[in-house]
C-alpha cells in the first residue's frame, strides 16, 4: 500500500533523527546530499522534512514521495526544471529533484524527491482557521493566483491546488508550492485513490475540476477550477455541516462574495473546462480588486469546517463526471470515493448568471466529525467581521430614547487566542421596530471608531472597551453573546464631551438587513445585569449571584460613587409642551420601584396633560402623596419627583437612574430590574 | 527490551510512540514527544526498572499529560513549505477511512483512549497498562469496556479495524 511507504519513510526518517539526538550519530542522509534535520510532517503522498544541503550549505526541505510502477518521473522532473528556471516571488522555489532508494524497515523504497526552498510560515489551511479578514483572505489568493498565473506562462501546471499548497510567510509573502507533485504518485491517495478507465489521476479530490477526475490532461483551466474552490470553501459558513446540506454551504459561500468575485468563481467553476476563463487573469483581478474594497458588511464565516463543503463539491464532481460506464465492475476503485458514495446526495446548481443556464450536478457528502481545529479558541466563534443594529434602553439624553446605531465590528483573534476588536459606528437614525426585528429609518452616515483588545468572561460572553474618536468621541463598552444566527449584547456608551450617557442592546444583522429586537429575558444573567444596574459596584453584585445560581434576582442600589454625569449640572426650566407631555405618559407613567441606599421605595405615577407629574410613594410602610415634572435641559431629559421632603431626579426610562436632593444615587425599574 | 542497543530500541520503538502521539496532539508535537520519550527512558538504569513496556509507555503518557497541561494556543508553526496535510481537517484525511477511525479513538476521553491503544494498538498485557497508567486493574478494564462500547456505538465499525487504523499510522 502506497500509505504504507509514506509511513514507513516517515519513520525511516524519524527514528533516524531521533537516534542522532540521543546517541549522536550522524542524522539520516538523502539523495547522497541532503542531511535531515527535522521532520515537518507527514501528507497522503509523502513525507517533509527539513535538511541541510551539504554540498551547498544552506537549509532546504525536501519532501519524499514513493513512487510507483507507473510513475512518469521524467515528466515531472521535465517540469520541475522549468520550475526551476521560473523565479517568482508568489512560487516556491525548487532547487533539485531526482529519484533516490531510502532503505526503510519495511524495505527499501524507491522515493521521487523535490528539494525546494524552506519557507517559515504556515500553510493556508491553518492560516485561515485563525479566521483573517475577508480582505486579507482575497490578498493572499490573488497572490497565490499570481503565482499560478506565472506557472501557467511558463508551461507548467499546478494540478492540486489546495490550501495546504499555499504557504503564508511570518512576513507575509505567499507562495504556491508543490506544482506538479499531484502526478508523481497517483496512488498513493490510499483509500481514495480515483482510479478510471483512462488510467490513475492525482490530486486531491475535493479540489480537482472534473476533467482530471475523469482522466483527460489537467491543463491551466483545471488550476482555476481548484483556486475557485479554495476560495469559495473560505468564504462559506462554519457550522454548515450535515445539518444545512451541501447545496445552502455552496449558496451561502458564493453569497458571501463581492457581486463581481462570484460571478467570475461561478464561471470557473463550470464542470467543463472549455466554458471557464481563458486564463486566470479575469478570477485574479476580481481578487485583487475585492482585497482592497472597503470594509466587508457581513460577518464572513469561520473556516475550520470548510472542508466539508470543498469535499461536498468535490465529492459531487467526481460523481457525476468520474463514475466509470460500467457500474458493476467488481474492482473497488471503479468507483471514485467509495466509502462515502452512499452516505447521502443532494443537488447543486450552479447558476450561470451571464447565460441563464444552470449547471446540475449530485453531490455526495462526506464524514463532517472533528473538521475543527483541535486548537480552536474558545473565543473564535465571535471572530468575523459584523454589522450590528444598536437599540437605546435608557439615555440621558431624551433624543436618543427610539435612535438607532448601525456598527461595524471586526473581531480578529491570534495565535496565541488574544482577541482584538475595531469598532466603527457607520450609521444612526431612528429605530423602526416591525415584527420583533428592528432597522433603520432616516439612515444618517457617521464615522467613529475605535480598536479594544475584547476578552471572553467566564461565561463565554467578549467584552470590549472602545474609546471611540472621529466626528464624535466616546467611551464604548460591548458585552456580546454569541447565539446560532449571529451576536447579541449589550452596550454602555459615555460621551466624553458633554458627559451624558446611554447604554442598550445590540444585536447583528443577517441578510434581511434587519436585527432581532432584543429581548431583555433572552439575555444571559450577567448581560441583564449590565443592562439594569446602576453603577460598577452594584453590576458586579448582580452577576456574582448570577454565578451562585441566583439569576440575579435584582440590582441593588448604586454605590455611593454611581452618579449619573451631568445630571445636576445640566437641570434647566420645566417642559410644558403638548408634544413632550404626550411623549412622557407612556415611560414615566406606571408603578416604579425605586432603590437606594436605605431601602426600596415604591412609585405609582401618572402623566397629566399638562407634563405634571402625580401619583403616591411607598417608603418605609408610610403612603404619601407625590408631585413631579419634567425638566428639559437639552440634549437631557430629566424628570423630578418630590415627596415633600425630597427631591429626586430621574433620567431615562425603565431603567431610570439618578439621585436625590440629598445626593443619593438611585435606580428606579418599572418592573423587576433584572 | 533489555539487552537491546539503543539504537533498535529507537528503530523498534519511535513508530509506535509517533503513533501514539499523533493521535492526540499535532503531528510536530508527536514527533518530539516520541524523541524525548525515548530519550528519557535510554537515560535511565534498565536493571532498576520491573517492567520496561510499562516504564516506557508510563512515560509516553506523562507526556502527554504535560503536553496538555502546558498547552497554549499556537497557530504559527515552524512549517515548511510544503503540504502537509493536517490530519482531521483535510478532505483527504476525512474520505481516508483510516483517519476517520483513528479520529474516533481521539474522540475518547484521554485517559479511555491511552488505555484501549495500549492494550489492542500497541498490545501490551493488563498488568503492562496498569504500570504505565498506575491505575488499578479494575479501572484499566473499565476503560476498556467503556472505549469498547463508545467505539461500536459511534462507529458500527468492528474493534479489529479500529486497532488496524492504529497501527497503520
Amino acid at each position: 500500500m502506497p500509505f504504507d511507504r509514506v509511513v514507513a519513510l516517515e519513520n525511516r526518517i524519524g527514528s533516524g533523527l531521533a537516534l542522532a539526538a540521543i546517541a549522536k550519530t550522524p542524522a539520516p542522509l538523502v539523495a547522497g546530499r541532503y542531511r535531515a534535520s527535522s521532520l515537518l510532517g507527514r501528507g497522503a503522498r509523502g513525507v517533509v522534512f527539513s535538511a541541510r544541503d551539504e554540498e551547498l550549505g544552506r537549509v532546504v526541505a525536501v519532501k519524499l514521495c514513493p513512487c510507483s510502477v507507473s510513475t512518469d518521473v521524467e515528466d515531472v522532473r521535465a517540469e520541475a526544471r522549468m520550475l526551476a528556471r521560473l523565479s517568482h516571488p508568489n512560487v516556491v522555489g525548487v532547487y533539485d529533484t531526482g529519484k533516490t532508494t531510502v532503505d526503510t524497515a519495511a524495505g527499501p523504497v524507491e522515493c521521487f524527491f523535490v528539494c525546494m526552498e524552506l519557507v517559515r510560515g504556515e500553510n493556508m489551511r491553518n492560516w485561515i482557521q485563525r479566521l483573517p479578514s475577508k480582505r486579507e483572505l482575497f490578498r493572499v489568493l490573488a497572490d497565490a493566483a499570481e503565482g499560478l498565473l506565472a506557472a501557467h506562462e511558463a508551461g507548467v501546471v499546478h494540478s492540486d491546488f489546495k490550501p495546504e499548497n499555499v504557504v503564508i510567510g511570518e512576513d507575509g509573502a505567499v507562495q504556491v508550492v508543490d506544482f506538479g507533485l499531484a502526478r508523481v504518485d497517483p496512488t498513493a491517495f490510499g483509500e481514495f485513490v480515483m482510479r478510471h478507465e483512462g488510467g490513475d489521476v492525482g490530486g486531491t479530490v475535493g479540489y480537482m475540476a472534473p476533467e482530471i477526475v475523469s482522466g483527460a490532461p489537467a491543463d491551466p483551466r483545471s488550476d482555476q477550477f481548484s483556486l475557485a474552490v479554495t476560495l469559495v470553501e473560505a468564504v462559506s459558513t462554519a457550522s454548515i455541516g450535515a445539518a444545512v446540506g451541501p447545496q445552502l454551504a455552496i449558496k451561502l459561500g458564493l453569497e458571501r462574495l463581492p457581486r463581481r468575485l462570484r460571478r467570475a468563481a461561478e464561471k470557473a467553476l463550470r464542470a467543463d473546462p472549455m466554458r471557464r476563463h481563458e486564463s486566470l487573469r479575469p478570477i485574479l483581478s476580481r481578487l485583487r480588486a475585492a482585497s482592497k474594497a472597503p470594509l466587508v458588511r457581513y460577518r464572513w464565516p469561520l473556516a475550520v469546517s470548510g472542508a466539508v463543503l470543498v469535499g461536498a463539491i468535490g465529492a459531487g464532481v467526481a460523481m457525476t463526471y468520474s463514475r466509470p460506464p460500467d457500474e458493476s465492475r467488481a474492482d473497488p476503485n471503479s468507483r471514485p470515493i467509495e466509502s462515502g458514495a452512499d452516505d447521502g446526495a443532494a443537488e447543486l446548481v450552479v447558476a450561470t448568471p451571464d447565460n441563464g443556464e444552470t449547471e446540475t450536478e449530485t453531490l455526495t457528502s462526506v464524514p463532517t466529525a472533528g473538521t475543527a481545529s483541535a486548537k480552536a479558541c474558545p473565543s473564535n466563534k465571535f471572530v468575523g467581521d459584523w454589522v450590528l443594529l444598536s437599540e437605546v434602553t435608557w439615555a440621558q439624553r431624551e433624543s436618543l430614547r427610539r435612535a438607532s446605531g448601525e456598527y461595524q465590528l471586526h473581531i480578529s483573534s491570534d495565535g496565541a487566542c488574544a482577541t482584538q476588536g475595531k469598532l466603527v459606528k457607520v450609521a444612526y437614525g431612528d429605530r423602526r421596530r416591525e415584527a420583533g426585528r428592528v432597522s433603520i429609518s432616516r439612515r444618517r452616515s457617521t464615522h467613529i471608531e475605535g480598536d479594544s483588545p475584547m476578552t471572553l468572561d467566564e461565561n463565554g460572553r467578549l467584552r470590549g472597551e472602545f474609546s471611540m474618536s472621529g466626528s464624535a468621541r466616546a467611551h464604548m463598552t460591548l458585552e456580546l453573546e454569541a447565539r446560532p444566527g449571529g451576536l447579541v449584547g449589550v452596550w454602555h456608551r459615555r460621551n466624553t464631551v458633554g458627559g451624558w450617557e446611554s447604554r442598550g442592546t445590540i444585536a447583528s444583522i443577517d441578510s434581511s438587513r434587519t436585527a432581532p429586537s432584543v429581548q431583555h429575558d433572552t439575555l444571559s444573567c450577567e448581560s441583564r445585569c449590565s443592562l439594569a444596574c446602576g453603577g460598577q459596584s452594584s453590576t458586579t453584585d448582580c452577576q456574582a449571584a448570577c454565578n451562585n445560581g441566583l439569576d440575579g434576582k435584582a440590582c441593588r442600589a448604586p454605590g455611593s460613587a454611581f452618579e449619573v454625569a451631568a445630571l445636576r449640572s445640566n437641570i434647566g426650566g420645566a417642559e410644558t409642551s403638548a408634544e413632550v407631555c404626550e411623549q412622557l405618559s407612556p415611560f414615566i407613567g406606571g408603578s416604579w420601584v425605586v432603590r437606594a441606599q436605605g431601602g426600596d421605595t415604591e412609585m405609582s405615577l401618572r402623566v397629566g396633560p399638562d407634563c405634571r407629574i402625580a401619583g403616591t410613594m411607598k417608603r418605609s410602610g408610610v403612603h404619601r402623596q407625590v408631585g413631579g415634572d419634567f425638566l428639559w435641559a437639552k440634549p437631557l431629559g430629566v424628570w423630578r419627583i418630590w415627596d415633600g421632603e425630597t427631591q429626586w431626579y430621574f433620567t431615562g426610562w425603565g431603567p431610570a437612574f439618578g439621585m436625590s436632593s440629598t445626593g443619593i444615587a438611585v435606580a428606579a425599574y418599572k418592573e423587576s430590574p433584572v | 527490551m533489555s539487552g537491546h542497543t539503543t539504537e533498535s530500541v529507537v528503530n523498534e520503538n519511535w513508530p509506535k510512540l509517533k503513533r501514539f502521539f499523533a493521535t492526540k496532539v499535532p503531528a510536530a508535537e508527536a514527533y518530539d514527544l516520541a524523541g524525548d520519550t525515548l530519550k528519557v527512558f535510554l537515560e535511565r538504569d534498565h536493571s532498576e526498572i520491573e517492567n520496561l513496556k510499562s516504564y516506557l509507555w508510563g512515560i509516553a503518557r506523562n507526556k502527554v499529560r504535560q503536553y496538555f497541561d502546558r498547552r497554549v494556543q499556537t497557530g504559527v508553526f515552524d512549517s515548511s513549505s510544503m503540504s502537509v496535510i493536517q490530519m482531521g481537517t483535510s478532505l483527504s484525511s476525512q474520505v481516508d477511512k483510516r483517519a476517520h477511525l483513528r479520529r474516533a479513538l481521539a474522540t475518547l476521553p484521554l485517559d479511555i483512549q491511552t488505555a484501549f491503544e495500549l492494550r489492542y494498538g500497541e498490545e501490551l498485557s493488563i498488568d503492562e497498562v496498569v504500570g504505565a497508567m498506575s491505575v488499578s486493574r479494575a479501572t484499566v478494564n473499565r476503560y476498556l469496556k467503556i472505549a469498547r462500547e463508545s467505539l461500536r456505538r459511534e462507529l458500527s465499525a468492528p474493534e479489529e479495524d479500529v486497532v488496524r487504523a492504529y497501527q497503520a499510522g
